[in-house]
């Protein structure tokens, strides 16, 4: 089970991954919460290579104005632990920390306008 | 737009998410060539070509649109209608506002925007007739009586090809109505340019498939049973994987309203794009795609499987701005009814007549032109006749006409604008609006109110369909107090061809306490009742209770629109009303705002709704006073006015001296026999010459009466002697004349010009009242004992009663 891009599998595993919580739009008049019908997903990298580094910075700038990529994450909620591809995910530019001699520290991928 | 069962449960199905895709039509050229002529001025219509690089001259038909520039496909110089080719020139549209000069590019394009259609007038040589047409050339030959079809094909179109590489387009032509009630449409005939089938004959063609993408033309012709004939265009735009409509674009905002006639769109482009992606007159098409849950399909619309397409629009001349540091093109795109109230029209006026090609022949000096008579006119043919010959707008967008087809015996369209035009006639004539919906379609509709119930919308809103609260306007003290409308029930030319006016105020007798006073006139009517009913119902719709009621939907609620009117129930209870009352009301939709967050794919409308009063009041009759028979104003009712008594004539007894003064009024030269008139002392008697002055008076009283002449020197000379005689003459009315004298005498007199003098020589005689008394003196002037050395005035004779 490993996370991938556009059928690509990742060189350094995230650290960690999270489904972001949704913030509502608002709520409806009962105070019901309205939520989009979209969620994020976050990479997280406590330091990586730069090669690693450049793979996603390639995805990103790839991705053009189109902006989508088939990921390869996590299925949300499901009663196992599995890996799904959701296609049609924007992928946003990755940010990077600080440099610890050649690597990058907190690097963060975020995917959003993922449809579960 | 009303929902089936089904679709209802799915806009109820959350979560909603919406992608919007934004399309730009990019016309595809049939011509493109050069101008042909060194000579060619400004206000030319006829433009000679040469250096053909695309097409022929038989590619262009009427009313395509040619773009002129100083490169090959610019518009930089202008954009104008074309409307005939031959092999040499292109004859536009009738202008002024493009510099021609020889060498300029010209192309040609397949896309038809809205414009205006001038009239033109001339004077014929030598007489004072004149001759009149429409579109610069179009004479007159039967179009005021053979009248046409609104049309209704569905709005301009943009769609991906799905995976297998098609995409589906549906089109029907349900809805075409004809202006003239009783005439249907016949024939529909469908061209569909990069479609299959490519052609079809019949009112609904069904889904029609492209498979590559790219910008078409579709084209519906409209005959009818009494020989019409009407035309529209639709764009479509259709994107593949590899030709993408625009990806990296923001909607900055979206939004309408009942009265401003439509929506307006605020639209940036982050992305590359080539010279003129985007001009201005550039239609623009956003369309979505939605998923209810999981389920994808888009609800929304009026146009019938049209539910993808957002919002259609131009873009607005003008508006288009390139921000170079932060690289964007950003824009204005307004619906149909906005581009119409930027383009300027002719003031139209028609009279209803029953043959306008006789009635003009007949009575030129009347009516100069049968193109301002229509035959046996109503309501939606004089709307018909504006739109069809004035401007381009019915090929352009679907137009419904929803109200009464009343007769009327005039109608007047005023220039402001081709908006303007259609807006003002359908407030004026029908309390209607004409106004797009988000597809573009224009509906000109009397307003929802002056009605019973129409287009009753079962949709309930509730409190899963909005967040938080509903904001609510209550209001309590009316803003107008009485409306008082007017307008005449027509007969027409083959009924009883009477002009009945009348007249109605609401809220009856008694205005209210608070607010202003509606006056509205020219409505077209059927009769009092009609008016008692609309007056009561305007006055009601001006004074409910709330005006506003506005709701942040919960999700992409596309069934709600501007136009056409439907009627919602609101229901919203006393906990959800901050006034704390509850509310279980009719309403219609006034206005609509968007916002879209393409992140979240949340496509979130706030809808404004307007009360419909449900019990409206009834106006009541004002009767109007009756026309005078003559052209000279109101007779003056006979209104006698009793004589004052007169009063007696108290004639006080004048006694003892009691002297009037009458003044001198001629003298007579003696010798000469010539009647002198006063001078401004008198009567002057020259020194030297026998002269006589008169005074004529009436006798005011009986009795004796004694005259003693006043004279004057004229100028200052020493004192002397007149020689002079007084007489009279005197009768009354049909009694003989008497006459008597002094005599002459020698008399002191005064030289000094600065003394009145009353002479020492008077006569005495008897009068009765009403005697007319000539008094004379007469100045001996010649004889040696008159030696006053000047010229005297006689002033007049002073006259005493005893």
């Amino acid at each position: 089970m490993t996370y991938k891009i556009n059928g690509t599998t990742l060189s350094t595993q995230p650290t960690t991954g999270q489904w972001m919580p949704r913030e509502p739009a608002g709520y409806d008049g009962n105070g019901h919460p309205i939520y989009p019908g979209v969620r994020s997903f976050e990479l997280n990298w406590d330091i990586i290579d730069a090669s690693s580094a450049d793979q996603l910075q390639d995805w990103y700038v790839a991705a053009g104005n189109t902006g989508t990529v088939v990921a390869q994450l996590p299925y949300f909620i499901s009663g196992s632990y599995t890996f799904f591809p959701y296609s049609g995910c924007v992928i946003n530019e990755p940010s990077f920390g600080q440099h610890f001699t050649e690597h990058y520290t907190q690097v963060t991928l975020l995917l959003t306008n993922i449809r579960t | 737009m009303q929902l089936t069962a089904a679709e209802q449960t799915l806009l109820r199905t959350r979560p909603h998410t919406t992608k919007l895709h934004l399309s730009v039509f990019q016309p595809q050229a049939v011509f493109k060539a050069q101008i042909n002529d060194a000579s060619i001025a400004q206000g030319e219509i006829n433009i000679t070509f040469d250096n053909v690089t695309l097409g022929a001259y038989t590619d262009i038909k009427y009313d395509m649109m040619m773009y002129v520039g100083t490169t090959p496909g610019g518009d930089d110089v202008g954009r104008i209608r074309c409307r005939s080719a031959t092999s040499t020139y292109i004859e536009v549209a009738e202008n002024g506002f493009i510099m021609w000069t020889d060498d300029l590019y010209l192309t040609v394009v397949n896309f038809f925007e809205i414009e205006s259609k001038y009239p033109r007038i001339i004077l014929n040589t030598g007489t004072t007739s004149t001759t009149w047409y429409k579109d610069y050339d179009t004479p007159y030959t039967n179009e005021n009586e053979i009248f046409g079809v609104f049309i209704c094909m569905g709005s301009h179109y943009a769609g991906m090809l799905n995976e297998s590489g098609q995409h589906l387009v549906y089109y029907t032509a349900t809805g075409t109505a004809h202006a003239v009630g009783n005439e249907t449409p016949d024939e529909y005939y469908w061209t569909f340019e990069g479609g299959t089938p490519s052609t079809y004959t019949g009112v609904t063609p069904g889904w029609v498939t492209y498979t590559t993408p790219g910008h078409y033309t579709t084209k519906i012709n409209v005959s009818g049973t009494n020989s019409s004939y009407d035309a529209s265009y639709r764009h479509i735009s259709i994107y593949g994987n590899n030709s993408p409509p625009v990806l990296s674009w923001e909607l900055i905002k979206l939004e309408g309203n009942r009265e401003a006639g439509g929506y307006s769109a605020t639209i940036r482009i982050r992305q590359n794009v080539s010279d003129n992606f985007v001009r201005d007159g550039s239609l623009v098409v956003i369309f979505a795609e939605d998923w209810y849950g999981d389920t994808k399909q888009s609800i929304g619309g009026n146009a019938p499987n049209r539910d993808s397409i957002v919002f259609v629009g131009y873009v607005t001349d003008g508006t288009i701005h390139y921000d170079w540091k932060d690289k964007y093109i950003e824009f204005e795109v307004l619906s149909p009814s906005g581009v119409m109230k930027l383009t300027e029209s002719f003031a139209v006026s028609v009279e209803d007549v029953d043959d306008p090609a006789a009635k003009a022949a007949a009575k030129p000096e009347y009516y100069p032109s049968a193109w301002a008579l229509l035959q046996y006119m109503t309501t939606s043919k004089a709307l018909y006749h504006y739109l069809r010959w004035h401007s381009t707008v019915m090929k352009c967008c679907d137009v419904e006409f929803v109200g009464t087809k009343q007769l009327i015996q005039y109608a007047d369209f005023d220039r402001e604008s081709l908006y303007s035009a259609i807006d003002t006639f359908m407030r004026s004539t029908l309390r209607g609006r004409a106004v797009c919906d988000a597809q573009g379609k224009f509906w000109l509709e009397t307003d929802i109110y002056t009605e019973s119930p129409r287009y009753r919308n079962p949709f309930r809103i509730d409190a899963q369909d909005y967040m938080g609260e509903p904001t609510v306007e209550e209001r309590l003290t009316p803003t107008v107090s009485f409306v008082e409308a007017g307008g005449i029930a027509y007969g027409g030319q083959t009924a009883t061809g009477t002009n009945t006016p009348y007249m109605s105020g609401a809220p009856g007798s008694s205005p209210g306490y608070r607010g202003t006073i509606q006056r509205i006139q020219g409505l077209a009517l059927e009769d009092q009742d009609h008016l008692n009913d609309l007056a009561g119902r305007i006055y009601s719709y001006e004074t409910r209770k709330y005006p506003r009621v506005e709701y942040d939907m919960v999700g992409n609620y596309r069934n709600f629109d501007i136009a056409p009117q439907e009627q919602f129930r609101i229901y919203i209870p006393s906990d959800k009303n901050p006034r704390g009352s509850a509310i279980n009301e009719e309403f219609f939709v006034e206005g609509m705002m968007w916002q879209y967050d393409p992140q979240r794919e949340l496509f979130l409308p706030t809808v404004t709704f307007s009360q419909i009063p449900s019990n409206p009041i009834q106006g009541t009759t004002i009767p109007i006073p009756p026309i005078p028979e003559d052209d000279d104003g109101f007779d003056q009712p006979p209104i006698e006015i009793p004589l004052p008594p007169i009063p007696p004539i108290v004639i006080p007894s004048i006694g003892g001296s009691f002297p009037i003064f009458v003044a001198a009024t001629s003298a007579l030269d003696v010798g000469s026999q010539v009647y002198y008139p006063i001078e401004w002392f008198g009567a002057k008697l020259v020194n030297g010459s026998d002269y006589e002055g008169y005074a004529l008076f009436a006798s005011p009283a009986a009795g004796s009466v004694t005259i003693t002449p006043v004279v004057k020197s004229t100028s200052t000379v020493a004192n002397g002697n007149l020689r002079c005689k007084t007489s009279r003459t005197s009768a009354g009315c049909g009694g003989t004349l008497a006459s008597s004298t002094t005599g002459y005498q020698t008399i002191a007199a005064s030289g000094d010009s600065t003394i009145l003098q009353c002479l020492s020589q008077t006569l005495s005689f008897s009068a009765v009242i009403g005697d007319i008394i000539q008094a004379a003196f007469y100045r001996d002037g010649n004889s040696l004992s008159d030696t006053v050395e000047g010229d005297i005035h006689l002033l007049g004779f002073n006259v005493s009663y005893a």
